[in-house]
């Protein structure tokens, strides 16, 4: 493995700082949202439903979101 | 901007490409739902983020209108699809048919509006060009696709 040193840590540490920062709350929410989704427990039934249900929460928030903003501009 | 892109790009790839599970081999089954969910989370940012930058004024509502019925079809779509499969795998089996038309039917208009043009604006909530998510969104229906054929064992 490659080693690096601490100049290299702190180099490393600013790029991931700078770009969290430079993606925004909504891009790092997404990727929490979907990292969250893609760590399995180890009970298959309980995976398959917890990722149904988090699939038909999304489907519903876009839906609503959709059905909200046609309203809004008379479509 | 390109640096914000690639971060988002490396972000989804790693994820979608890395399933963990914290004891044995990730199942089939398993895989399908997950990859559907993402389809499915990765679709609601696209529809808030259209919404968002029409209301900002980047685009009219003429220009979102298509975009948010592609969005309300995916997630119309991917709702019947989950209904099938939460009545058990060999319910899914017996109506694999009407499972792979859905994908294919997200897919092709997916296409079909990308194709359209007028889509390379931001989405502020992914900050990637909306060619990019919708193109996410299709490439995740064909990996769902693939898997749901691998499940059933064709």
């Amino acid at each position: 493995m490659a080693k690096i040193d601490a100049q290299g840590i702190a180099l490393l540490i600013g790029q991931l700082l700078g770009d969290i920062t430079a993606v925004g709350p909504a891009g790092i929410e997404l990727f929490l949202k979907l990292q969250a989704l893609f760590n399995l427990g180890p009970d298959e039934q309980a995976n398959v439903a917890a990722a149904i249900k988090a699939g038909l929460a999304a489907d519903e928030e876009t839906i609503a979101a959709v059905e909200a903003w046609k309203q809004q501009v008379g479509l | 901007m390109r640096r914000r892109v690639a971060l988002v790009i490396v972000l989804t790839v790693f994820t979608v490409a890395c399933i963990h599970k914290q004891s044995g081999p990730v199942s089939p089954w398993e895989r399908v739902n997950v990859n559907l969910a993402a389809l499915a989370q990765i679709n609601a940012d696209v529809a808030k983020g259209i919404i968002a930058v029409q209301q900002m004024g980047s685009i009219t509502s003429q220009q979102a209108a298509p975009i948010l019925n592609y969005q309300e079809l995916v997630a119309k779509d991917h709702m019947a699809i989950e209904n099938i499969l939460a009545a058990g795998s060999a319910q899914a089996v017996n109506q694999s048919a009407q499972i792979e038309a859905l994908l294919n039917e997200i897919k092709n208009q997916g296409t079909a509006l990308i194709q359209s043009g007028g889509l390379g604006i931001k989405n502020p909530k992914s900050q990637q060009t909306f060619t990019q998510d919708l193109q996410g969104i299709i490439n995740l229906a064909q990996v769902v696709l693939t898997d749901y054929q691998l499940a059933e064992g064709k």
